[in-house]
């Protein structure tokens, strides 16, 4: 493609636009199915490696404004480009550094998009993309028969194939949940300087208690679980990886109080049920039921039961400690985060009677349930929600590939 | 809330059990190679302690000791309820003909092979799901049925015996937190059971008597814990298989 005509060919995707204090800024234009063409060109190659460079870096910057990122995820193949761009041949495109550099930058932006800022639980994109590489290679199709083949040559198994997309993501989402504190954190500070007032944890609460991050953070902890029994004994291939994110995660949990969380909540359901009385009434408690504070105990067994590295598996138990209460999560940034119950084991005299018990009150002064509890027990068998089960994000996959 | 201290517990007790059974696999492997000369050599390799052997070998100690001290932890905190619980159902499940609750696994692993079949049969018919949720509303009504059958002969005299019968796990939460053995009336030294108070003992004690007894405390745990106070569905794990 000549460089005059690729300018052209990006404007019909990009617009400059003026913001609220009247700066020029480059936006994607509402037209998903134009930039899914040039999706489609970049993944097909039909434009140079100086073009595609150049590509990548228009995308990041677009991608940093909120606007440009919904409309991103509303092109039909967006799941295609960032599979491709999470797969990129490293003697091709991926032996610049540059290159590396842009791609974990636009990935870091899609995955603080779909975690902490959507409310449109987008955290199943997500999940789409770490699942994506079984789809492609079942069916594949124009847009990615060359992944598919790249990806079959890698790896033998099925099992493995799936994996690859997750092994990938662990860092940048790692990544995302510490800028994320991190920034969370300064605001609180810029604010209290400004105010001349001390930092309160009421403040940190009211930042971290956005609506958007409870349902999303929570279904991404609830998809680990089922992906951490799926791998079982393959955690051991890959175990440094997957205790250093699950020690992070932890600790992201905690501080944000997510941790705590029993919704849905862990009851009993009555003797007698039938599956329409189920789906109808029952399904949202039987589904994970207990929450993320289950879940988390089940990932931390489940891995404890299946890798081998002795420190790292001990700091899981001490995550399991401070989990019940029995003990300080000495690892977490924020001094200031002060947890009612914690410190058992330091104090026994002085420390709450139940410090499990006053963790959840906390957890649950922090995120009312009335205000939770609709977004946590989402049915997954009703028709509108069926696409966001793990195991029917094919549906939604396949769909898109239709549309391209 | 006690769910989530049983739930610990029991994990917590399932890996010491392997760990136990591991450590017990490899003594046996140098013992059974004791003539050999070359395995003298890396015994005494593995005795020297600047040797890499060793080194893996007190970190692998130090994670059994870990795990021993937060069981004594939960033990210490919660004890009595998770023993209470444990006795209840273990004094259920010793009453029955053991074949209501024997059935469960078989009928998981039914469960399982179809389960794995749905998986693709979910991404081409949603009605497939239904078929699922029947099979676990199924599931769960026979547990229920179980347990109830059970609990309305719970206090039969039989029964009101059997709850005074001594279990191995009441020894060991005896040795986790002393305060328990008064409350349930055991004494020092009974059943070779010695209680003591200094840390480092205790901690050998309980990974010694786990070791001794581990056959007889993993049939008191994991057939109470796991088809008694567990039996909530969690079709997260349900979707797994």
């Amino acid at each position: 493609m000549e460089p005059l005509t690729y300018r052209a060919f990006i404007r019909t995707v990009v617009q400059v636009r003026k913001n609220e204090r009247l700066e020029k800024i480059p936006v994607l234009r509402k037209d998903p199915k134009a930039i899914g063409l040039v999706f489609e060109k970049f993944m097909r190659r039909q434009i140079n490696f100086s073009e595609r460079k150049s590509f990548l870096k228009e995308l990041y910057v677009v991608l940093g404004y909120r606007y440009s990122m919904k409309i991103f995820v509303t092109v039909p193949n967006y799941l295609h480009l960032l599979h491709d761009l999470l797969n990129l041949d490293p003697n091709g495109d991926a032996s610049d550094g540059d290159v590396r550099a842009t791609v974990q930058k636009i990935l870091r932006k899609f995955i603080n998009f779909a975690l902490f800022e959507d409310d449109q639980q987008r955290v199943f994109d997500l999940i789409a993309l770490i699942e994506f590489s079984s789809y492609s290679n079942s069916i594949p199709l124009r847009a990615t028969e060359q992944i598919s083949k790249r990806t079959e040559n890698l790896f033998e198994s099925d099992q493995k194939t799936v994996s690859q997309n997750f092994f990938k993501l662990l860092k940048p989402i790692e990544f995302t949940m510490k800028e994320y504190r991190e920034k969370s954190q300064k605001k609180l500070l810029e604010e209290s300087k400004m105010n001349s007032e001390i930092m309160t944890e009421k403040k940190l609460e009211s930042y971290n208690t956005k609506k958007s991050i409870v349902p999303n953070i929570c279904q991404f902890v609830y998809y680990l679980e089922y992906f951490l029994l799926k791998i079982g004994a393959t955690i051991e291939q890959d175990e440094v990886q997957i205790v250093q994110f699950i020690s992070n995660l932890f600790d992201f949990l905690y501080e944000t109080q997510i941790l705590h969380l029993i919704y849905p909540p862990m009851k009993s359901i009555p003797s007698e049920i039938n599956s329409n009385v189920l789906m109808k009434k029952y399904e949202s408690v039987c589904h994970r039921n207990g929450g993320p504070l289950i879940s988390m105990l089940t990932i931390i067994f489940t891995v404890l039961r299946n890798a081998k590295i002795i420190p790292e598996k001990v700091g899981l138990l001490k995550c399991c400690a401070v989990l019940l209460g029995l003990q300080k999560n000495d690892r977490t940034s924020d001094p200031n985060v002060s947890r009612h119950g914690s410190g058992m084991k330091d104090k026994p005299k002085d420390g709450p009677p139940h410090p499990l018990k006053e963790l959840m009150i906390s957890a649950i002064k922090r995120y009312p349930g009335s205000e939770v509890k609709k977004d946590m027990s989402t049915s997954l068998v009703d028709s509108a929600n069926a696409d966001k089960l793990p195991d029917l994000l094919v549906q939604k996959v396949i769909f898109e590939r239709l549309l391209c | 809330m006690l769910l989530i201290y049983e739930i610990v517990f029991n994990g917590l007790f399932k890996l010491i059990y392997s760990e136990v059974n591991a450590s017990k696999v490899d003594s046996s492997v140098i013992r059974g190679s004791e003539n050999n000369k070359e395995t003298d050599e890396v015994q005494k390799a593995n005795e020297d302690p600047n040797g890499f052997a060793s080194l893996d070998g007190s970190s692998q100690n130090k994670y059994s000791d870990e795990l021993v001290l937060l069981l004594i932890e939960i033990i210490s905190f919660a004890g009595l309820a998770i023993n209470n619980t444990l006795r209840m159902h273990h004094v259920s499940d010793t009453n029955s003909t053991r074949g209501c609750l024997n059935k469960k696994p078989m009928n998981q692993s039914i469960s399982k092979r179809n389960l794995g079949e749905t998986e693709i049969r979910y991404k081409n018919n949603f009605s497939a799901i239904k078929l699922e949720l029947e099979k676990v509303c199924e599931y769960h009504g026979e547990q229920i049925r179980q347990i109830k059958k059970q609990e309305t002969n719970k206090f039969s005299d039989n029964q009101a015996n059997r709850l005074n019968k001594k279990l191995k796990i009441d020894e060991l939460f005896a040795l986790c937190n002393p305060e328990f053995s008064a409350s349930k009336g055991l004494k020092s030294g009974s059943a070779g059971l010695k209680i003591t108070k200094n840390p480092r003992e205790i901690l050998v004690a309980i990974s010694a008597f786990i070791q001794i007894h581990r056959e007889e405390l993993q049939s008191e745990i994991n057939h109470t814990l796991k088809y008694s106070s567990l039996k909530i569905p969690r079709l997260v794990t349900h979707y797994n298989h």
